[in-house]
């Protein structure tokens, strides 16, 4: 391959997959405490299949195979961090949504508050660490700086949102309550960012 | 932004995958700079023109509505 390799990191291919299996094997652990062994295995299985597939793509020659194998150059990296900012974006209009429909119909809105409540407190966090000028005060469009920055807090805010979501999942199942809310907000986040990703990759042809 | 990527890369019997490698990029990234789809970030800039010998300026030429009139 021949973007960059990340220092410090021997076998960058194998982080997403290794990734993958320790999130899910705390999620079927979760699963084995609430559900019992039949959905500890199913989860189980998903994982490794899934861990799999993420070996798999990472050793493709694509800017989706780069994001995996952990070889993104600096367009890769940029069309990652938007792909990111859009599983954000998507996850609070979802979060928006499920306050309304749990106001509705009565049903109890904690898990839209806690996924919002992450992305806000990602953004927090982002902003906090040093440039806070968004160009929200400034009149016309932002500048490249200010555009960048936003994406990234947006980013941020995704992921901050996506982790509170599986932690959110994994409780539910290991306290046997129906996970399925935070599954919402995990598959459209997961949706948004490989759509964005799919859809910034697209386009252009090789030759020689 | 235009760029003189594809031509200077002809000129030289160059393939993608060689420029991407020699450029530390993929092979994605050189397609998407050569077809205008990327502008990109200075450092990367400055390699490509240093790869091909010659300079930004040179190499970069920005449309109509980059240039701040």
């Amino acid at each position: 391959m021949t973007a960059r390799q990340s220092p410090g990191i021997r076998r960058p291919r194998l982080v997403a997959p290794a990734l993958m299996l320790v999130s899910g094997a705390t999620i079927s652990l979760a699963a084995l405490v609430g559900q019992g062994g039949f959905a500890a295995l199913s989860c189980g299985a998903v994982t490794l299949v899934a861990a799999a597939g993420y070996y798999v793509l990472g050793g493709r020659d694509s800017d989706a195979g780069a994001a995996v194998g952990g070889r993104a150059d600096e367009r890769q990296l940029s069309a990652i961090t938007v792909a990111r900012a859009a599983a954000g974006m998507a996850t609070q209009v979802c979060v928006a949504g499920y306050l309304v429909v749990a106001a509705a119909v009565g049903s109890p809105p904690w898990p839209a508050v806690v996924v919002g409540a992450a992305a806000l407190l990602g953004a927090g966090a982002h902003l906090a660490r040093g440039d806070r000028d968004l160009g929200l005060r400034s009149p016309g469009r932002p500048d490249e700086r200010q555009a960048i920055h936003r994406v990234q807090t947006l980013a941020a805010a995704g992921d901050w949102s996506g982790m509170a979501a599986l932690v959110g999942y994994a409780t539910s199942l290991a306290l046997g309550r129906g996970p399925w809310h935070f599954l919402v907000f995990i598959l459209v986040g997961v949706a948004a960012f490989g759509i964005t990703l799919a859809v910034g990759s697209a386009g252009g042809h090789a030759e020689g | 932004m235009r760029n003189r990527m594809r031509e200077l890369r002809s000129e030289r019997a160059l393939s993608q995958a060689e420029v991407a490698a020699a450029l530390q990029v993929s092979r994605q990234t050189v397609i998407a700079i050569e077809t205008g789809r990327y502008s990109p970030s200075l450092p990367l800039a400055f390699r490509i023109a240093h790869f091909f010998g010659s300079t930004v300026d040179d190499m970069f030429e920005p449309v109509d509505d980059e240039v701040l009139r």
